[in-house]
C-alpha cells in the first residue's frame, strides 16, 4: 500500500505541476522530478527505500512502456519531413561519433573498463544521447520539427546499438516484441470502440501486458511501447485519440522521471560522464537547430530543446528495466545520462531566465 | 445512476472479437515465453491487468447480447482464463492485484454512501427497518437450522460436539444473511435502473452490510468459545461499538474534506477519487477502523451535506469502469471450481435453503412493512447475489477456527460460487419486470471527449418510474448520475467489501488470544 500511495502522490503533483505554463513549465520538468527521485531515493538519502524502490519498478516499467506509446503515436503522427531527413542523419552520424568519442575518453579517464565494455557504452550512448537531445518537448517548442525524423532514427539507432551490444538473438526478440505490441494496441483500440472512456482502459491494458511481455523477453520496454503506439496510429487513422495521448505527457514524464531517478546510482564515474554527455548532447542539439525559434538565438534554442525529454526517459527506462546489459554498463550509461539530463535543463533555466529579464525591461518602456 | 451501458452493435462486436483473438493470441505468446513461473519486476500481475481488463470487456459485451448483465461477463471471463481452466492468469497473479479490490471496495463504497441520499431514507426507512430484522430473523435462524440438519453431510463436522455444531450453524446462518453492495450497484450502474425497487434494494443491502459487522463478530466469538472452549467475552461489542463509531466520525471528516475538494477542484477528480480511495483505505488498516463503514459515511457525508453528489457519482463511476472490470474478472478468477466440484450436492441445497428463505423473510417484511407492490414481488432477487464481503469473512473463518474453519470457508465460497452467478441475473430480471430500466438501452451518441461535469448539471435524464411509484421522486433520486456525455463502458463491480472483514479480523483479534 505504501507504494501505491507514494505512486499516486507524485502522480498528483506531477498533474498539478504539468499544468503551469511557460518557466513554471520547465521547473516542473522532468528533471527537478528526477533530482528528487535521485535524492529521495535508496542511493542517497534513503527516504525511499531500496524496497520500495523495487515495489515501484513496475510502475516505472508501464510509465516507459507508456511514453514508448506516445513517441509512437507521434512518430506516426505527420510526414516524418523526408527532404531534411538526409541533412539531419549526417548530423545524426557526426553526434555520435563525437558522443561515443567523448564517452570513451571519459571513461578510458576515470575508470579501468575493458575496451569490450567501453565499445559497447559508446554505442549504446550514441545511440541514446540523440532522440534524448532532439525530441524535446519544451515549452516553447511544441512542434517537434526535426524531433520526427531524428526520432525514428534514432529508435532504429538503439535497436542496432542494442543488436551489438547484447547479440542478435535478444535482437530478434525485440523486433517480435514490437510486433506483437503493434498488433496488440490495435486489438486495444478495436476492443475500446471509439469511445474515450473505453478507450483509455483498453490502451492501458494493452501497455501493461505489453510491458509484461517486454520484461518477461528482458527487451527494451520502451522500444517496444514505440511498436504499440505505431499499432494504436494503424488503427486510429483519424486521430480521434490524440488529445488524450497527449493529455497524458505532462504528468506521465514527472513520474517516470522521479521514478527513475530513484534506480540511478551517484558515483564520480557517472557524473563526469554526465558532464561529458551534457556538453556533447548540446553541441548535437546545436548542430540540428537549423530552425530557431523566432526571437531566440540558435544556443538558446538548443539549449530549450534539450531540455524535458521525454525520449531520454524512455531510454533511460528501458535501459533500467535491461538485466541483460553487461556489468557496469547499465549503471554508467543510466546514471550519465540522467545526471546529464540536469545539467541540460539547469542550463535550459538560465536561458529562460535571461529570455525572462530581456523582456522585462522590453516590456516596461511601453506606454501604460 | 450510472453511465449507459449502451447494447453493441454488430460492428463493435465484429471488432471487439478481432481485438479479443489479437489479445487472446498475445496471452498464448506471454504464457509460451514466461511459462507459469513467476517473473521478475512484478510481470505476471502487469500481465494479468491488462489481459483481464480486455477480455472482460468483450466478455461483458457479449453477456449483453444474451440478455445477460455484463459483471457476469466479468465472472464468466475471469473462470475461463483464470488458474482452474485455461490458465492465462496464474494463482499468484490473482493473489498480486489485491490493490485493486482495495480501490473497487472503496469506489462500492463511496458510491453506496453516495447513493443513499436523505430524501430516499426519509421515504424508505421504514421498510430498511423491517426488511433487515426480517433478514437477520429468517436468514440467520432460518439457514442456520437448515445447516444444522445437513451437518452430517459435511465431513469436517463429524465427530463435533453438538455445541460446536449449533455455534457452527449460527456461523453458517451469518454467512447466508451477507448480501453483495458491489452486485447491487452494479447491476444498478448497468441497467441505469430508477425506481422504488431500485432505491430498496441498494438501502437494504448496505444496510445489511452493516449489520454483518457486529453479527458476524458476536456469533465468531461464540463459534470459538464451543470450538476452542475460549470464554464467550462480551466486551468484544464494546470495542467494536468504538470501531464504529470512531469508522463514523473519521467518515464524517472525511466526506467533508472531500466534498470541499470536489467542489474546489474541476478537473482531474478521477484522480482525486483514486487518491483517496488508497489513502483513506491505507489510514484505516492503520487506525483500526472499518473501511467499508467509513467509505459509506464519506459517500454519504459528501453528498448530503456537502452537496456534491453529481460530481461525486460521475467521478466514481468514471474511475469504477474499468477498476470493476478487472475486480469482477479477479473474482471470477478466484472462484474455486474444484471445491464447487466436490461439495456441489451440500452447496446446492444451502443455496436452495438460502433463497427459499430469502423469499420468505422478503415477504414478511414488506408485508410488516407495507412495501408497494412491485418491491413486494420482486424485491427478493436482489438479495441472492453474495460476494467479497463473504469470501472475505469465510477466509477469516478458515484461519481462526482450528479443524472445522478450513473446510467450512471451503463450503462457503462453493455457494458464493452459485450464488454469483444467478444472483446479478436474477437481479437484472427483476429490475426489467419491475419496469425500472429505461428504453435507453439503444447505442448512445458516441462523445470524443470525456468533460467532466460542472458542479451543477443543467442536464437531466429521464427517471423512469413505476406505476406502483406513488411517493415522489427527491431531486437526489432524479438527478443524473452522470453527465450527458458519458457512455462508460462497464460499469460494475463484483466482489465485496474484503475490507470489513480485514477490519473484523483486528476485532477478533482483540477479542481473541
Amino acid at each position: 500500500m505504501s507504494s501505491i500511495l507514494i505512486l499516486l502522490t507524485l502522480l498528483s503533483l506531477a498533474t498539478l505541476a504539468s499544468r503551469r505554463g511557460g518557466f513554471a513549465a520547465l521547473l516542473a520538468s522532468s528533471v527537478p522530478a528526477f533530482a528528487a527521485g535521485l535524492i529521495a531515493g535508496p542511493h542517497a538519502l534513503h527516504y525511499i527505500s531500496i524496497a520500495a524502490a523495487r515495489t515501484l519498478s513496475p510502475a516505472t516499467a508501464v510509465g516507459v512502456c507508456w511514453l514508448g506509446v506516445l513517441l509512437g503515436w507521434k512518430l506516426t503522427n505527420a510526414r516524418l519531413r523526408l527532404p531534411s531527413l538526409g541533412r539531419n542523419v549526417l548530423v545524426l552520424g557526426l553526434g555520435a561519433v563525437v558522443a561515443g568519442l567523448l564517452f570513451l575518453a571519459a571513461a578510458l579517464l576515470t575508470t579501468s573498463l575493458s575496451t569490450e565494455v567501453i565499445i559497447a557504452a559508446g554505442l549504446v550512448t550514441a545511440a541514446i544521447i540523440l532522440p534524448f537531445s532532439v525530441a524535446g518537448e519544451d515549452p516553447e517548442d511544441r512542434t517537434g520539427r526535426n524531433g520526427r525524423a531524428l526520432d525514428l532514427v534514432a529508435v532504429v539507432a538503439i535497436a542496432c546499438a542494442i543488436g551489438v551490444v547484447l547479440g542478435l538473438k535478444i535482437l530478434a526478440m525485440l523486433i517480435v516484441a514490437v510486433l506483437v505490441a503493434m498488433l496488440t494496441g490495435a486489438a486495444a483500440l478495436l476492443v475500446g470502440g471509439t469511445d474515450t472512456q473505453r478507450r483509455f482502459p483498453a490502451v492501458l491494458s494493452a501497455t501493461t501486458m505489453i510491458t509484461a511481455l517486454a520484461v518477461s523477453l528482458d527487451v527494451p520496454i520502451g522500444i517496444v511501447g514505440v511498436g504499440l503506439g505505431v499499432g494504436l496510429a494503424v488503427i486510429d487513422r483519424e486521430r480521434n485519440f490524440d488529445g488524450f495521448l497527449q493529455s497524458t505527457r505532462a504528468p506521465l514524464r514527472l513520474v517516470v522521471a522521479f521514478l527513475v531517478g530513484l534506480e540511478v546510482p551517484v558515483t564520480v564515474v557517472t557524473s563526469v560522464l554526465a558532464l561529458t554527455l551534457g556538453l556533447s548532447q548540446l553541441l548535437v542539439v546545436y548542430l540540428v537547430s537549423f530552425d530557431k525559434d523566432p526571437g531566440t538565438s540558435r544556443f538558446d534554442t538548443a539549449v530549450l530543446r534539450a531540455a524535458s525529454s521525454s525520449t531520454g526517459l524512455l531510454a533511460l527506462g528501458s535501459l533500467l528495466m535491461m538485466d541483460r546489459l553487461p556489468d557496469l554498463l547499465g549503471p554508467l550509461v543510466v546514471g550519465a545520462l540522467g545526471l546529464c539530463a540536469i545539467i541540460v535543463d539547469i542550463l535550459a533555466v538560465a536561458v529562460l531566465l535571461a529570455k525572462k529579464g530581456r523582456r522585462a525591461p522590453a516590456s516596461s518602456g511601453k506606454t501604460p | 445512476m450510472s453511465a449507459a451501458s449502451p447494447l453493441p452493435g454488430r460492428r463493435d462486436l465484429v471488432m471487439s472479437l478481432i481485438g479479443l483473438v489479437i489479445v487472446v493470441a498475445t496471452g498464448i505468446f506471454y504464457r509460451a515465453v514466461v511459462g507459469t513461473s513467476t517473473t521478475s519486476l512484478g510481470a505476471g500481475p502487469l500481465f494479468a491487468l491488462g489481459f483481464l481488463s480486455i477480455v472482460g470487456v468483450v466478455a461483458g459485451q457479449f453477456a449483453t447480447i444474451v440478455g445477460l448483465p455484463r459483471l457476469t461477463g466479468y465472472l464468466i471471463a475471469g473462470i475461463i482464463v483464470g488458474p482452474q481452466l485455461a490458465g492465462f492468469i496464474t494463482r499468484s497473479d490473482v493473489d498480486s492485484l489485491g490493490l485493486v479490490n482495495a480501490l473497487a471496495l472503496a469506489l462500492i463504497a463511496l458510491q453506496a454512501g453516495a447513493e443513499v441520499t436523505l430524501p430516499i431514507l426519509e421515504r424508505i426507512w421504514k421498510s430498511l427497518t423491517w426488511a433487515a430484522i426480517a433478514n437477520v430473523v429468517f436468514m440467520v435462524g432460518g439457514c442456520g437450522v437448515v445447516f444444522y440438519l445437513l451437518a452430517g453431510q459435511v465431513p469436517s463436522l463429524a465427530g463435533v460436539p453438538t455445541g460446536a455444531v449449533i455455534a457452527v450453524s449460527v456461523l453458517w446462518g451469518v454467512f447466508s444473511f451477507t448480501r453483495s453492495p458491489s452486485v447491487t450497484l452494479a447491476i444498478l450502474a448497468d441497467t441505469r435502473a430508477k425506481g422504488p425497487m431500485s432505491e430498496w434494494a441498494l438501502g437494504l443491502v448496505v444496510v445489511l452490510d452493516v449489520l454483518v459487522l457486529p453479527i458476524f463478530t458476536g456469533s465468531l466469538t461464540f463459534a470459538r468459545s464451543q470450538l476452542e472452549g475460549m470464554p464467550f467475552e462480551p466486551a468484544v461489542f464494546l470495542e467494536l461499538s468504538h470501531e464504529l463509531w470512531d469508522s463514523v466520525l473519521a467518515g464524517i471528516a472525511g466526506g467533508l474534506v472531500l466534498g470541499f475538494i470536489l467542489r474546489l477542484v474541476k478537473t482531474n477528480r478521477v484522480l482525486i477519487v483514486v487518491v483517496v480511495g488508497y489513502l483513506v483505505t491505507a489510514s484505516c488498516a492503520y487506525l483500526r477502523l472499518d473501511t467499508l463503514f467509513v467509505f459509506v459515511v464519506i459517500g454519504f457525508v459528501a453528498v448530503n451535506v456537502v452537496g456534491v453528489g453529481e460530481v461525486l457519482l460521475h467521478a466514481t463511476e468514471r474511475t469504477s469502469g474499468a477498476v470493476f472490470v478487472v475486480f469482477f474478472a479477479l473474482a471470477g478468477a478466484k472462484l474455486d471450481l474444484e471445491a464447487l466440484k466436490t461439495l456441489w450436492p451440500v452447496a446446492l441445497a444451502l443455496t436452495v435453503a438460502r433463497i427459499v428463505l430469502t423469499i420468505i423473510a422478503s415477504h414478511v417484511g414488506h408485508a410488516l412493512a407495507k412495501d408497494v407492490p412491485v418491491v413486494r414481488r420482486w424485491g427478493w432477487m436482489a438479495l441472492v447475489s453474495q460476494a467479497g464481503v463473504t469470501i472475505g469473512l469465510a477466509m477469516l473463518v478458515g484461519d481462526v477456527l482450528p479443524g472445522v474453519g478450513k473446510p467450512l470457508a471451503t463450503l462457503v465460497i462453493a455457494v458464493i460460487g452459485i450464488n454469483q452467478l444467478i444472483g446479478p441475473i436474477l437481479f437484472k430480471f427483476a429490475l426489467g419486470r419491475s419496469g425500472e430500466i429505461p428504453d435507453g438501452n439503444a447505442p448512445t451518441p458516441t462523445p470524443t471527449t470525456t468533460p467532466e461535469p460542472a458542479t451543477k448539471a443543467t442536464t437531466t435524464t429521464t427517471t423512469t418510474t413505476t406505476a406502483a411509484t406513488t411517493a415522489k421522486v427527491s431531486p437526489a433520486t432524479t438527478a443524473p448520475a452522470t453527465a450527458p456525455t458519458t457512455t462508460s463502458t462497464t460499469t460494475e463491480p463484483t466482489t465485496e467489501p474484503t475490507t470489513t472483514a480485514l477490519t473484523t479480523t483486528t476485532t477478533v483479534k482483540k477479542a481473541g488470544p
